[in-house]
């Protein structure tokens, strides 16, 4: 039995308070970079220093006084480098002091963004999923703990417990910096698109063997890899939807790109890479034949195909292999391949006819715009054991 | 085509005209939808001059909407090839391979360095690698990482087949240096593949789940094919990774097989012994093979020093425990002045020496958990007895007459500058003789008195063999019970090269304690890297984690 698990005060501080620094830094950064580029990396180092602040293990200070002090602190510590009447130091701790009185705790502000997530969640799953599938309860755990958190201070991690879903999210205050604020979205929706929603089985359908068991291996090219092309197109389209507000929607979205093709491209993780790269090129593969599927939005196409693939419960080799499937028809290519002339020339003589032939196939399989993926599988091949 | 060269590669038969609008173009057909700086990270070429190349053919693509680039700059707008323009781009492109320049060799890194760069051969190295962590390869990802092989060995211009075993037949002989070397690496995937996979042939019949029906005859085999054309093409470090991993991964898989023949399957013992104990497979992979093959011990008694002080009497012994019987290959005497390489050196002393007598009685008798038998070494500077019940030691000891001035044998006796003490003739010998059956009788009678003695069943002789058989005849004379010498042939092969049976039956009874001692430091370099295995992959196992990867 999982016991909730909220971050600990003196975390929440520390990471909230560095949150609201940088939130606020992306909107002046182009002018530090400008004028006084040294400066930046004072204040992050400045904004590193939050957790040995004596106030920050006050189990009686509450976070809205610790953030008074951290904005006290970076005042104090950026003054020296920037001038202490320096405008660019006035007009950054002004625009803190305004943020800080809405500025909510970080646990408070993931849990509003996987809120409004598991609303998206139900309205796709209705625009998309012909099985009448409810969104699981979701459930969302914060942890502190550095072994889970690979990239930027932060980390996730989707479990199963009666029936409801689990998602935690992890940080590692010290290594927490600029980029991994802005990625927790897209953990989020990482965790919830691609592994909270996967394996539902219909309502009153219990599972049958191991195999449907929940969770994927970390080298689950459909799960980690296509599946997380996914979450990040949706969440590209829906950024905005999410935060529940526009104005930092393109920097949320920049960084979570940069955190795709970073989780994407570490070493170890090219089967990740490849189920990404082969979603890609199914994506532009129905972009490309839209008119000859007859199909007008291939984008809701391609959301549908994917997301019901990963609401069927088991299946976790078929799946995989249909990535590999798509990818051998389709053609997925990494940029730092070699190509050698004659095959490179045969392979171009023959895509055309390939993906003719896919877009033939899937043709006749399509009912209403709707691709179920038993077809997909008929098409590719695919025998799901 | 020349085995030393490599294919030319698109970059260096086009020369640099128009090289890098055919990158361009090529990203296109491969990409189907992008936005311009995918063009340019996919073609490697300048954001200018992609937008030069997308401006000239607008009309082939459809914009769609902006999209975030996750860097710095404006968003940008992502573009559809129509499907219609598809082939009129395969036809450009097609036209500007046939103007680039043919066979043109490329002038880049040596053979034996090429790693296939498909996406696909990267995908399945990671694989592998994490299966390799985990000690074991589940079906459906074996027919997985096969399948991607073949995409890439398409990808390298290399025949593919949906059967498993036509890659170790298919004629290579017209393939260029890098194809070989795409090929040598595959061939080691498949090797590794087949090793994992054995786990999962332990239990119920697979079937064709795997598309192979013999992991180890594959994999061995696929092992051999990489090993040699890697050596072929000059490539020391491949092969030498290639034996690295499989002394990780698949010696201590095959460790197991071999100890516990009940697991495997009919046939897979013999293939895999007939295989690793080969000389040709010992030079390709030494390491993998090294805990496979006999094993050579230098058994060395500190005791026993040589006349010229500084070498020490040492016995050699090469046992092969793997055969269908423990098998001796080698055993001699030498005085040597210090281990010799590629050996096991093994220190001796007196509870040692009992162990070895111990374990080759064990080894050749099995003998029933209730069966009592006396085992007596008769060396010329001592006997070693010991009383087993079963193969457990009840009671042991050392005859030995005292060092120097004893008045044991009946009347006062200078022992020094007499060596051995024991011997078969001589004016002591029948003093000698009295003496070590009156010891014998004691330690006989003390183990007799004591609670829960049985009859002691069999005495079991063995060691000089002169001395042996005097011992031997007069303890049959004088004990009144079963005197036999010990069969070190009864359940061991015993191959000595250039040595009669009866003369290696000799051999191995002289120095039975000492092999005895190699045997058992066989089984106990076994158990070893079993254990060694299992902590291993205990520890594997715990590192890993579900987490966002």
């Amino acid at each position: 039995m999982f016991q909730p698990k909220k971050l600990t005060l003196l975390d929440e501080k520390i990471l909230t308070a560095k949150a609201l620094a940088f939130d606020v830094f992306v909107l002046h950064e182009r002018a530090w970079l400008a004028d006084r580029a040294e400066a930046v990396e004072r204040l992050e180092q400045s904004v590193d220093g939050f957790g040995s602040l004596a106030v920050a293990s006050d189990s009686t200070e509450r976070l809205e006084e610790f953030l008074d002090h951290g904005i006290a602190f970076l005042e104090s510590s950026l003054g020296p480098v920037l001038g202490d009447d320096s405008p660019l130091l006035l007009v950054y701790v002004s625009h803190l002091n305004q943020s800080r009185k809405k500025w909510l705790p970080i646990s408070v502000q993931a849990e509003q963004w996987l809120g409004r997530m598991q609303k998206l969640g139900q309205k796709y799953l209705g625009q998309c999923s012909k099985e009448k599938l409810t969104v699981p309860k979701v459930r969302l755990y914060s942890d502190m703990q550095q072994k889970s958190c690979p990239l930027h201070g932060l980390g996730g991690l989707t479990d199963e417990e009666e029936g409801e879903r689990v998602i935690w999210i992890f940080y590692f205050p010290p290594d927490f910096c600029l980029e991994g604020y802005f990625s927790i979205p897209y953990v989020l929706s990482h965790e919830f698109w691609c592994h909270a929603l996967s394996g539902l089985a219909p309502k009153g359908a219990k599972r049958k063997s191991k195999s449907e068991l929940f969770g994927c291996s970390p080298r689950n090219i459909f799960e980690e890899g296509w599946m997380d092309y996914v979450q990040f197109k949706i969440l590209e389209k829906e950024m905005e939807a999410i935060l529940g507000e526009s104005s930092r929607v393109a920097t949320f979205q920049d960084q979570s790109e940069a955190f795709h093709q970073l989780r994407n491209s570490r070493s170890g993780y090219r089967p990740v890479r490849y189920g990404a790269l082969a979603a890609r090129q199914f994506h532009g593969f129905l972009e490309q034949y839209a008119d000859q599927l007859k199909v007008s939005d291939p984008d809701a196409l391609f959301f549908q195909v994917s997301m019901d693939l990963n609401l069927l419960p088991g299946l976790a080799d078929a799946k995989c292999d249909l990535v590999v499937e798509v990818g051998q028809h389709l053609g997925v290519f990494a940029p730092e391949e070699k190509g050698r002339s004659f095959i490179e020339r045969n392979w171009n003589k023959n895509v055309d006819e390939k993906r003719k032939w896919l877009a033939g196939e899937i043709g006749k399989a399509l009912k209403d715009s709707y691709l179920s993926p038993v077809d997909l599988f008929k098409i590719l091949k695919v025998k799901p054991l | 085509m020349n085995s030393t060269r490599t294919t030319p590669s698109v970059e260096a038969s086009l020369g640099l005209k128009g090289l890098a609008q055919l990158r361009v173009l090529r990203a296109m057909l491969r990409l189907g939808a992008f936005t311009r700086k995918e063009l340019a990270t996919h073609s490697g070429e300048e954001l200018t001059f992609v937008n030069a190349v997308v401006g000239r053919h607008k009309d082939w693509f459809h914009e769609k909407d902006l999209v975030s680039t996750g860097s710095s700059g404006p968003r940008e707008r992502r573009m559809v090839l129509r499907a219609e323009h598809q082939a009129e781009l395969a036809k450009l492109l097609d036209s500007m391979y046939k103007n680039a320049e043919e066979d043109v060799p490329r002038p880049s890194e040596p053979v034996h360095s090429y790693i296939p760069t498909a996406i696909e051969f990267q995908v399945v190295t990671d694989l592998v690698g994490s299966l390799s962590e985990e000690g074991k390869a589940a079906a459906g990802e074996v027919r997985r990482v096969l399948r991607l092989l073949e995409i890439a060995s398409g990808k390298e211009g290399l025949p593919v087949s949906r059967n498993f075993e036509d890659y170790l037949t298919q004629d290579l002989s017209s393939a260029s240096g890098t194809q070989k070397m795409a090929r040598a690496h595959m061939d080691g995937i498949r090797s590794k593949l087949c090793f994992l996979s054995v786990p999962e042939f332990l239990g119920s019949d697979p079937g064709a789940a795997f598309g192979f029906h013999d992991p180890i005859k594959f994999g061995l085999a696929f092992l051999g094919s990489a090993g040699i054309s890697f050596t072929s093409l000059g490539a020391g470090k491949q092969i030498r990774d290639l034996d690295l991993w499989a002394e990780q991964h698949a010696s201590p898989v095959m460790l197991r097989l071999l100890t516990n023949p009940e697991i495997g399957r009919k046939g897979w013992r013999e293939h895999l012994l007939s295989t690793v104990q080969s000389s040709e497979f010992a030079k390709l992979v030494p390491r993998f093979v090294e805990p496979l093959g006999p094993r050579r011990f230098e058994i060395i008694d500190p005791t026993r020093v040589a006349r010229a002080q500084s070498r020490v009497v040492c016995t050699i012994v090469e046992v092969n425990p793997f055969g269908s019987r423990p098998e001796v290959r080698y055993a001699t005497q030498r005085r040597i002045r210090q281990a010799s390489p590629g050996t096991i050196p093994v220190m001796v002393d007196g509870p040692k020496l009992l162990d070895g007598l111990i374990s080759i009685y064990s080894a050749n008798y099995h003998p029933p958990e209730n069966r009592v038998a006396a085992l007596v070494n008769v060396r010329h500077t001592e006997v070693q007895v010991a009383i087993l019940k079963g193969t457990s030691l009840v009671v042991s000891k050392t005859i030995a007459p005292p060092p120097r001035k004893d008045s044991m044998f009946g009347k006062t006796m200078v022992s020094s500058g007499r060596m051995p003490i024991f011997a078969a003739g001589g004016k002591h010998a029948v003093h000698e003789k009295n003496f070590l059956q009156i010891e014998l009788k004691k330690i006989m009678k003390f183990y007799q008195m004591s609670p829960n003695a049985e009859k002691i069943s069999a005495v079991y002789v063995t060691g000089e063999t002169k001395l042996r058989e005097s011992v031997e005849n007069a303890l049959r004379s004088n004990l009144g019970m079963s005197i036999q010498a010990l069969d070190p042939a009864k359940s061991m092969s015993l191959e000595v090269a250039g040595f009669s049976k009866s003369e290696n039956v000799t051999r191995a009874r002289r120095l039975a304690p000492e092999i005895g001692i190699a045997l058992k430091e066989c089984w106990t370099l076994n158990r070893k890297k079993l254990l060694e295995q299992e902590l291993g992959s205990d520890t594997a196992g715990a590192a890993r984690l579900l987490f966002l990867k």
